[in-house]
C-alpha cells in the first residue's frame, strides 16, 4: 500500500466542501515545505489552489497537474483499498494518483531539484468549474511548455486523448408559490414545472446518449422540505456533451425554449467549451508517448475522449496537455479503480520525462509550439 | 366580550409562539415551546401529562385528574419551514401574518388565554388541552396519545374547515415515498450507467398527468421532497426519491391511487412506501358537542353553518376512528403553509370567545354533579 496516496484519498475533497479543500492545499503545502521550490497559493471564489515551480519562473517546460476534488461517494470509499492489484476508492483514478506520483518525485528529486524546470499545480474545482483553479492559474500567467494532465484516456489500458467532446454545464431553477400541499390550486407547484420541463429536456436525447453523440446528465435534482407545502423552488443541474460546435448550439437553443416555455430560469455555470483535438505528433506529446511505450511496452492508444478536462483553459493559450492516465476506470462510480503495477510505471514515466525534457542542461526540444491543440468550431 | 387585557394576552401569545422556529424537525425548540405552554397552565392549575414518543414531545393537560374529559382542545406546535421573517408577526390592514398564525399558534394561544380566563374556577370545568409536535411530518403524536387510552369525550381541533365553517367532510391525505434505484457512472458516460433522475423525471411527468387539473373537488397531488445526486454536474445519480401527497375525496380512489404509484414505480425501477393515511372523514353534524359548537360560532360572529369541505387532513379522522366527536374549523385565515400565512385580527379575539363560550355551554360541571362528587371521595 502507497501510504502518500492512502493519505490523500482519506481526505474526502468533495467539490464545494471548501474547509476539506482548504485542508487537503494545506497538506500539500506541509508536503512541499521541505523543498526548494517557488510556491504560490491561489484563492478564488473560495476555491483554494497552489503551483510550485522548481525555477522562478510561470513559464516551466513542464507542468504537473492534479485536481485534488473528487465527486462525492460512501464514507468507506474514502478508505483507499488495494486488492487483487487493483487500488479502489474515491480519486483512486480521479485523480489523487497523480498528486501522490508527483508527491513520490519532489521526495526522489530532492536536492536536485534545481537542475530541472517544471512545475506542480493543484486545484480543487474541477469537477464543478476548472475556472477557480486552472482557470485562475493560467490567468495569473502559468504558460507551460507543456502541461501533463493524467485527467483523461481513463480505460483497461494505456490510452491517450486525441479528442475530446465539449461540455455545458448548467443549472435549471423552477421558481413557483407556495401553498398547503392539500391545495395545489392556491399555489403552484416548482416540482411539478421542473419534472415536466425536465422530461422536456431528456426527450432532446432519446436518441442520443451513446459515445459519439451529444449527452445529457441531470446529476442533482433538489425541491420542497416539507412534504405537506407545494415546493416554491426547484432546482437541478445539467451537464450536456457534445462533438461537434454546432450539436452545442442546436441543444443549448433548444434547452432555452424549453426553459421559456415552462418559465423556467437557465443559467450557465461552465461556459461551454468546444470539442477538442490534440495533436499526437507535437514532440513533447510524443516523447511521453515513447516513454510509456519504453516502460509497458505498449504504445498508448489514441482514444476519444468523453469527458472534459482542465486542458481547455490551457488549450486556449496553445499550450498542448498530454491527456493520459494508467490503467483504471469507473471513475464516479463506487467501483472506481486503478491499476496498482499502472501507477508504479506511471512514476517511472514521469521520472524518466522530467529527465530527458525537463532536465536545466538538456538541449532544447525542436518543435514548432503552435497546433498542438487546435479548438474546432 | 373580550375585555381588552385578554385581547392583549393572546395577541402576545400568538406573537411569542410565531417567534418560535418550531419548525418540525427541529425537536429541541419544538419541546421548549411545549416547557413554555406547560408552565403557563401548570401556574393556573392544570394537570400536566408530559410524554415524548419517537422523539416528539407532547403534552396534555386536564383541568382535573382524568384521561376523559368532555371536551379536549386538540393542538400542534410545530410548523412548516419558512423564511426567516416569518418568524416574527407583522401586522398588516387588520390582519397578523407569520408562519404558523394560521396553522395553528393561533389557537395555542387562544387556549391559553381562556384557562388563564377561567384560572380562578378552572375546577368547575372538565375539559383538556392536547398538543403533539409532529403533526406536520409522520403525525403520530395523536396516535401514539390514543394508545396511551386517552379518551376525551370530544374535541376541538382548529386544524381544518374554512373561515369559520366547521367541517363537515374531510378529505383523505396519502403520504408515499417513492424511490428509484438507478447505477452511478462519470456524467459523461451515461451508457455506462442508469440515471436515477431521468427515471425519477419521467415516473413524476407521467404521475402528474392523472392529476392534471386538479381542484378543491378531486384528488390532488404536491410533490416534494425531490433529491436526485449528491451535488456533482458530472455523476449519474445512483440514487432519486420524493414524496407525494396526495389528498383523496372518495375513499375508494385510494387503492387504485396507490396501484397507480407501484405500477409507476415498477416502470421505473422505484419502490413505494406508504408513509402516513389519513381517512376521508364524514363528520356527523348532529352530534351534539358539533352542533353546540356551530352555535357558539354564530353567537360570536354572526355566521350560519354551511356544508364545508377540508382539503387538508387532520387528526380529527384519529378521534373520529374511536367515535370521538371532533368539531373542526378555522377562524378567518389564509395561506398556511405559503409565505403570505395570515389570521384575521378580530378572528382571534373571537377564537377565545367562541372557546370560553364551548367550554362554558359543554364542560361546565353541573353542582351536583360536582358536590357528589366530592362527597364519594370523602368516603
Amino acid at each position: 500500500m502507497d501510504e502518500l496516496f492512502k493519505e490523500l484519498v482519506a481526505i474526502p475533497s468533495v467539490c464545494g466542501d471548501l474547509p476539506v479543500a482548504n485542508k487537503i492545499i494545506d497538506l500539500i503545502e506541509q508536503k512541499l515545505s521541505p523543498y526548494k521550490l517557488h510556491v504560490r497559493r491561489f484563492e478564488e471564489n473560495g476555491f483554494p489552489s497552489l503551483v510550485a515551480t522548481t525555477q522562478k519562473t510561470d513559464k516551466p517546460t513542464v507542468m504537473l497537474y492534479s485536481h485534488l476534488d473528487v465527486v462525492d461517494a460512501p464514507k468507506h470509499l474514502f478508505k483507499l483499498r488495494l486488492e487483487d492489484g487493483k487500488y479502489y476508492g474515491r480519486g483512486a483514478l480521479d485523480m489523487k494518483f497523480a498528486a501522490a506520483t508527483y508527491l513520490h518525485i519532489l521526495e526522489n528529486l530532492g536536492h536536485t531539484l534545481s537542475q530541472y524546470n517544471f512545475g506542480v499545480m493543484f486545484t480543487t474545482d474541477e469537477e464543478s468549474y476548472g475556472k477557480f483553479g486552472t482557470g485562475k492559474i493560467v490567468e495569473e500567467g502559468y504558460l507551460p511548455s507543456v502541461c501533463l494532465m493524467p485527467d483523461s484516456g481513463f480505460g483497461p489500458g494505456w490510452l491517450i486523448e486525441k479528442f475530446a467532446k465539449g461540455c455545458w454545464f448548467a443549472h435549471v431553477t423552477a421558481l413557483g408559490v407556495s401553498a398547503h400541499g392539500s391545495r395545489p390550486w392556491e399555489g403552484e407547484s416548482a416540482s411539478i414545472k421542473l419534472a415536466k420541463t425536465l422530461s422536456e429536456i431528456s426527450v432532446l436525447f432519446d436518441d442520443r446518449q451513446k459515445p459519439d453523440s451529444a449527452t445529457l446528465n441531470i446529476g442533482m435534482i433538489r425541491s420542497g422540505m416539507s412534504i405537506n407545502q407545494i415546493p416554491a423552488a426547484a432546482m437541478a443541474t445539467l451537464d450536456v456533451r457534445f462533438a461537434a460546435a454546432n450539436d452545442y448550439h442546436e441543444l443549448s437553443r433548444k434547452i432555452q425554449g424549453i426553459c421559456d416555455r415552462h418559465s423556467v430560469t437557465l443559467q450557465t455555470v461552465r461556459e461551454w467549451n468546444a470539442p477538442t483535438t490534440t495533436d499526437l505528433s507535437n514532440p513533447y506529446i510524443a516523447t511521453f508517448m515513447r516513454h510509456v511505450q519504453t516502460q509497458t511496452g505498449r504504445a498508448p492508444e489514441p482514444i476519444v475522449a468523453y469527458g472534459t478536462t482542465d486542458a481547455r483553459f490551457f488549450a486556449k493559450k496553445d499550450v498542448p496537455c498530454i491527456l493520459l492516465s494508467p490503467p483504471g476506470g469507473k471513475a464516479h462510480s463506487n467501483e472506481e479503480w486503478l491499476d496498482a503495477a499502472g501507477y508504479e510505471q506511471f512514476k517511472l514515466v514521469v521520472r524518466a520525462y522530467l529527465e530527458e525534457v525537463a532536465r536545466t542542461y538538456a538541449p532544447d526540444l525542436v518543435f514548432e509550439p503552435t497546433d498542438a491543440l487546435t479548438i474546432r468550431e | 366580550m373580550l375585555n381588552s387585557m385578554n385581547e392583549t394576552l393572546v395577541e402576545k401569545l400568538l406573537r411569542e409562539l410565531v417567534a418560535m422556529r418550531t419548525i418540525t424537525a427541529d425537536t429541541v425548540t419544538n419541546a421548549k415551546a411545549i416547557d413554555r405552554i406547560e408552565a403557563f397552565l401548570a401556574s393556573r392549575g392544570m394537570h400536566m401529562h408530559r410524554s415524548t414518543h419517537d422523539g416528539y414531545d407532547a403534552l396534555v393537560a386536564t383541568t382535573r385528574p382524568t384521561k376523559t374529559p368532555t371536551v379536549m382542545l386538540v393542538g400542534h406546535t410545530d410548523v412548516v419551514a419558512a423564511s426567516d421573517q416569518m418568524f416574527a408577526i407583522e401586522e398588516r390592514d387588520g390582519r397578523l401574518y407569520g408562519r404558523g398564525t394560521r396553522d395553528m399558534k393561533s389557537a395555542l394561544a387562544a387556549y391559553m388565554t381562556v384557562v388563564d380566563e377561567l384560572k380562578d374556577n378552572l375546577s368547575d370545568y372538565d375539559f383538556g388541552i392536547m398538543l403533539i409536535s409532529d403533526e406536520e411530518t409522520q403525525d403520530l403524536g395523536i396516535i401514539r396519545l390514543l394508545e396511551d387510552n386517552w379518551r376525551p369525550k370530544s374535541v376541538v381541533l382548529l386544524d381544518g374547515g374554512e373561515s369559520w365553517g366547521v367541517e363537515s367532510l374531510a378529505k383523505g391525505a396519502l403520504y408515499m415515498s417513492v424511490k428509484i434505484a438507478g447505477k452511478s457512472a462519470h456524467g459523461s458516460r451515461p451508457w455506462l450507467g442508469d440515471s436515477a433522475s431521468f427515471k425519477l423525471v419521467e415516473l413524476l411527468a407521467e404521475l402528474q398527468k392523472d392529476f392534471e387539473g386538479h381542484g378543491p373537488d378531486t384528488d390532488t397531488l404536491n410533490v416534494s421532497n425531490l433529491t436526485a445526486g449528491s451535488g456533482a454536474f458530472n455523476q449519474i445519480p445512483e440514487a432519486a426519491a420524493a414524496m407525494l401527497d396526495v389528498r383523496i375525496i372518495d375513499p375508494e380512489h385510494v387503492e387504485p391511487i396507490k396501484e397507480r404509484v407501484r405500477e409507476l414505480c415498477a416502470k421505473y425501477d422505484g419502490t413505494m412506501e406508504e408513509l402516513v393515511f389519513f381517512p376521508v372523514l364524514k363528520h356527523d353534524m348532529d352530534n351534539p358537542f358539533i352542533v353546540s359548537f356551530v352555535e357558539s360560532i354564530t353567537q360570536v360572529t354572526g355566521k350560519t353553518h354551511e356544508h364545508t369541505i377540508a382539503y387538508g387532513a387532520s387528526d380529527a379522522c384519529r378521534f373520529d376512528e374511536l367515535g370521538i366527536p371532533c368539531a373542526v374549523t378555522y377562524p378567518l385565515s389564509g395561506g398556511h403553509h405559503g409565505e403570505e400565512e395570515w389570521i384575521d385580527k378580530q378572528a382571534l379575539f373571537d377564537l377565545v370567545e367562541i372557546l370560553r363560550d364551548h367550554i362554558q355551554k359543554n364542560a361546565f360541571l353541573p353542582n351536583t354533579a360536582r358536590t357528589s362528587e366530592l362527597e364519594g371521595a370523602r368516603l
